[in-house]
């Protein structure tokens, strides 16, 4: 184990990368400062706390080679799951989920630690099963890799937690598709989106006289239906299942160009803005600052994308390309499904927005797999 | 370290992952656009939209109720007003537990079981609002404080409040809970009395606590009209208790006054019974809330002989001096009998009206003939509404009268129907020289700028009759309450009444005939030879005596003699009326015939009254500012003695009153807006 940086290692710095996160995170705190009303005014300083963490982390995270990590990855993994199962004994309950760990004054989400975990595994995964020259990934073979995702999926599953669950889903559908897969199961993948999105316009978007065929809609239970309803017209319930995607929707439109100012937004500072720090921090950011800010904050996490895809492209060996593409997909879902549910392109799930939501443990987990990125690309040509 | 070299990638397939690389970063980066599409959708091209659906959830229109303009009688007292009362409502989610705080908030009521089950059913249904007691008394709202429940709030809700109680209630009408007049001149008048409610603009928070509200009201700016009436609070109450002694008296079921001065045409009372307290809603019915005196309909009977009379002498068709006979009683009309309450053998119009036969008011009719028999009921008003503003105001039916009985009926008052208004207003016509005043109850309505919305003053609607047979029919009305009339009860020691008794058979709607039930009723005009009030009273189905000679005139004189002193008549009894019956009496008043001109402008002085040496005339100080009215009145060697300040309203004695010199002349004195 090194913990040192050598001379060599200084021109891979990403700068461009932690320039994008840094500038991300402080704009993070500044909207933060706006959002949080009162109960919640002191988030903002709370959050710069998180971030001097998480910084620290990252900083831990660079200096350790990531090739020790890679021999670490399976106590890493095991310990996850682990945490996980410990949760369902003596997890800490809120919102109906069982997602923290109390200890003293910290509340720590292990499905946060959990979501590098599963890439780390991942990774290793493909880079151990390499062979020269083979064909790519058949459903067989793919045995490990779909275990290693079902195991931590079906766990945060049950806390419940949906959207976690899923964000593990698709980061690790990401990388499993970038790992190859034969064609027939990329069919099979295209033919299920398809067939899902035509089950879901006939059930709730094809306008037909009753008595209405549906596929799916009857068996679904109510508020199952009604989120996805929600979704699709939120304006039909806005008191109800529309409410959260309505409201959210309305600060974004209503910031205009320019932005209604710094704490002046109406929805924001009269609470109609549901899970205002956490989950729907964009909207705050989108009312208050407006198109141009917003636009602003996408060009910054597209940045923050395309370099650490580049730390992939870089890397000296597959491990290092697996990790910064898990990871990078893994940033990248959580920006897009949270920015999708706040302008109602997607359905709300509770997905925080990386680097701009309060909360301690996702910022952790973000900035630890800034150090993996980092580390990554500092170390490409050490050898 | 060895080991990891070996896993180096090779070449070929460092190509492959980078491409994919590439394509993945094409990916994210396309969808990033998706939602950067999605972002400009919204905030350019569904801002206007999302910023309205934004400012319909902040930005709350707070209705603020306008007080209800006030009511008031001719002078000035209020008959109707707006107060603030505190009403209570509560925000059902922000109560712990609703089930416990409505049992809590029922019992700091006094909620009777229904009361307070309905309460609870109200909380839970409510998601933001409900009103928990809308007018609550003080110790109620301090009541429901002590609670100490969140999500309670106090708002200030005007409530009309009736000062005079029962008094004129049903003429005012009643306003409901929502501030709506639901009947009488409330709900007449309601645009008028509502004014603007005005609306404020103020932020609101999800929770839907009032936050701010920008700008203040001028409560003035809000206010709804006032409207001042005809009617004279004190004539009002004399006339109501009048009235209530008369039904409770006679064992009647309702009953009605209707004063009017005749000259102006202005309802100076207008009286129901049974009564009702507008001030408790509780007490309401249906009924009583009915203002019969203009609203129903009733056949008048006898009292409409006079007009008959009139008539048959402004056509020509009788002389004051021919005689009819009255056929002992009984008289057949082709299959029917008319009967008279006693045997009477020649008569003249006068004692025809002094005895109220039956039998030869339709011999009178029979020589005016159909035609013009209707046509001069028509011409005293009848049939027709009087256009008082009353909601529902009746308008009587003369049916014209083909058969020979009909003809004979209608002349003394059986089947036709007419209000009590309409009768008072028709005797206002004989008593203002045959010159029918449009009657009117509401003189004025004002807005709070003072801007005059309506304003009713005296009109002449025609001239039915002359006014030498108007006096000519009044001078015979006078025989009526000598002592061998049908109403010596409605004789007055120092006024000269003219009057007409009616006791007319109820039609039985179901029978199709005449029930043996009557309405009892007497007309009276006073003072006789200057008449200053038309007193009708009717009381409805009498028990103990039928006859509105004893049933409805001890009433009027009560009425008529409160009136009288109220109105500072001078006392006009200075010869004895001529009493006996007979055939031919020219009429004292009938030797001067006038020129029409309009009854206002009639000297008031009463020309039999000398002005002696120790007495001076009250000189008229109306209108006047209250200084100026003091140095006339101390020049007129007169003692003033103020109430109140501004103009003069009213002044007793009145002008033209012959007064001792130093007497005391009391001026009321009002500002007007």
């Amino acid at each position: 184990m090194q913990l040192s940086i050598e001379r060599r290692m200084v021109p891979h710095v990403p700068w461009g990368l932690i320039f994008c996160v840094l500038a991300i995170a402080g704009l993070g705190i500044w909207n933060l400062a706006s959002a949080a009303r009162p109960p919640h005014s002191s988030v903002w300083s709370t959050q710069l706390i998180y971030l001097g963490v998480g910084l620290g982390a990252g900083l831990m995270v660079c200096l350790v080679d990531y090739r020790w990590i890679q021999r670490m990855v399976v106590p890493i993994y095991v310990l996850n799951i682990l945490a996980l199962i410990a949760l369902r004994f003596v997890g800490h309950k809120a919102k109906g989920a069982e997602s923290w760990f109390v200890l003293g004054p910290v509340r720590v989400q292990p499905a946060e630690f959990m979501k590098i975990g599963v890439l780390l595994m991942l990774a290793k995964i493909y880079h151990d099963d390499f062979r020269p020259n083979q064909e790519s990934y058949g459903l067989l073979r793919l045995w490990k890799p779909v275990l290693v995702v079902a195991v931590p999926f079906v766990l945060v599953l049950v806390q419940p937690d949906l959207g976690t669950a899923m964000m593990i889903f698709l980061s690790s559908l990401t990388v499993i598709l970038f790992g190859r897969v034969r064609w027939y199961l990329v069919a099979v993948m295209v033919v299920g989106v398809l067939t899902a999105a035509g089950v879901i316009w006939n059930d709730y978007v094809r306008e037909a006289p009753e008595p209405k065929t549906t596929i799916l809609r009857h068996h679904l239970k109510k508020h199952q239906s009604q989120r996805i309803s929600g979704w699709l017209d939120p304006e039909a319930d806005l008191r109800g299942s529309g409410y959260h995607a309505a409201q959210s929707k309305i600060a974004v439109g209503s910031g205009l160009m320019m932005g209604k100012g710094w704490r002046e937004g109406t929805q924001t500072g009269l609470s109609f803005l549901p899970e205002q720090h956490t989950d729907f921090i964009f909207s705050v950011w989108a009312e208050e600052h407006g198109f141009l800010f917003c636009l602003m904050l996408l060009v910054l996490y597209g940045g923050l994308f395309s370099l650490a895809l580049a730390v992939g492209f870089n890397a000296r060996d597959r491990f290092g390309s697996f990790v910064a593409v898990g990871v990078t997909a893994m940033l990248f879902w959580q920006v897009f499904e949270n920015i999708g549910m706040v302008i109602g392109l997607l359905p709300v799930t509770g997905i925080t927005l990386p680097l701009m939501s309060y909360g301690g443990s996702s910022m952790l987990s973000v900035m630890l797999s800034i150090g993996l990125l980092v580390n990554i690309s500092m170390r490409r040509h050490m050898f | 370290m060895r080991d990891l070299k070996a896993t180096r990638v090779p070449e070929g397939n460092t190509r492959w992952l980078r491409l994919r690389v590439m394509l993945l970063g094409g990916l994210f980066l396309s969808l990033l656009a998706v939602a950067f599409g999605r972002a400009v959708y919204l905030q350019i091209f569904e801002q206007d939209k999302l910023r309205e659906l934004a400012q319909d959830q902040y930005v709350r229109q707070i209705e603020i109720p306008a007080r209800r303009g006030d009511i008031f009688d001719r002078r000035g007292t209020p008959l109707a007003q707006s107060v603030e009362v505190d009403s209570i409502w509560v925000d059902p989610s922000m109560l712990p537990d609703v089930r416990k705080a409505s049992r809590a908030l029922g019992k700091a009521l006094k909620l009777g079981a229904e009361d307070a089950g309905e309460l609870q059913a109200r909380l839970v249904k409510a998601r933001r609002f409900a009103w928990v007691k809308r007018q609550a008394k003080p110790q109620e709202v301090e009541a429901v404080k002590a609670l100490g429940l969140p999500g309670l709030g106090f708002t200030k809700e005007p409530k009309r409040f009736y000062p005079q109680r029962e008094l004129a209630a049903q003429v005012v009408g009643v306003v409901g809970t929502e501030g709506r007049g639901l009947e009488g001149l409330e709900l007449a008048f309601d645009d008028e009395l509502s004014g603007q409610n005005s609306r404020l603009s103020g932020f609101r928070d999800a929770k839907g606590r009032k936050l701010l509200v920008q700008g203040t009201l001028d409560p003035m700016e809000r206010e709804g009209a006032a409207v001042t009436l005809t009617l004279d609070r004190h004539l009002q109450y004399v006339a109501e208790k009048a009235l209530a002694r008369a039904v409770e008296e006679s064992k009647a079921v309702a009953g009605t006054v209707v004063v009017l001065e005749p000259r102006t045409g202005e309802l100076l009372a207008l009286a129901n019974n049974p009564r009702f307290n507008p001030n408790t809603p509780e007490s309401l019915q249906r009924e009583t809330l009915r203002n019969r005196a203009a609203l129903d309909t009733f056949e008048p009977g006898s009292t409409m002989k006079s007009f008959v009379v009139a008539a048959a002498l402004e056509e020509k068709a009788i002389k004051a001096d021919d005689v009819f006979f009255c056929e002992n009683g009984a008289w057949s009309v082709g299959r029917h009998v008319i009967n008279d309450t006693h045997k009477y053998g020649w008569l003249a119009p006068k004692g025809i009206l002094q005895l109220s036969s039956n039998i030869c008011m339709g011999k009178v009719a029979q020589a005016l003939g159909r035609e013009k028999l209707v046509r001069y009921y028509h011409e005293f008003g009848f049939a027709e509404r009087t256009g008082l503003a009353l909601p529902g105001e009746g308008k009587g039916l003369i049916p014209f009268p083909k058969a020979e009985v009909a003809l004979v009926t209608q002349s003394f008052g059986q089947g036709l129907t007419a209000t009590a208004v309409q009768i008072a207003v028709g005797y206002g016509a004989l008593a203002n020289d045959g010159v029918l005043m449009r009657p009117y109850l509401v003189s004025k309505v004002v807005d709070p700028d003072g801007v005059v919305l309506l304003e009713n003053r005296p009109a002449e609607i025609r001239r039915v009759v002359s006014s030498k047979v108007a006096r000519q029919v009044l001078g015979m009305l006078e025989s009526v309450v000598a002592k061998e009339g049908t109403a010596p009860k409605a004789a007055m020691e120092e006024y000269r009444v003219a009057g007409k008794t009616g006791t007319a058979e109820k039609a039985d709607p179901v029978a199709r005939g005449y029930s043996d039930k009557r309405i009892a009723s007497f007309v009276g005009v006073v003072p006789a030879d200057n008449p200053r009030a038309v007193i009708l009273v009717v009381v409805d189905e009498p028990k103990t005596d039928v006859y509105g000679g004893l049933v409805a005139a001890p009433a009027f004189k009560e009425i008529a003699t409160a009136a009288m002193a109220h109105l500072a008549v001078p006392p006009s009894r200075t010869v004895a009326p001529e009493v006996a019956v007979a055939p031919v009496a020219p009429p004292a008043a009938a030797k001067t015939p006038l020129s029409p001109k309009p009854a206002a402008e009639r000297p008031v002085v009463a020309e039999q009254a000398a002005e002696g040496a120790g007495t001076v005339r009250v000189p008229d100080v109306q209108g006047k500012v209250g200084r100026e009215a003091v140095v006339k009145l101390l020049a007129a060697a007169l003692e003033p003695q103020l109430l109140g300040s501004g103009r003069v309203v009213s002044q007793t004695p009145a002008a033209g009153v012959l007064v001792e010199k130093g007497a005391r002349v009391t001026l009321e004195l009002a500002t007007r807006p």
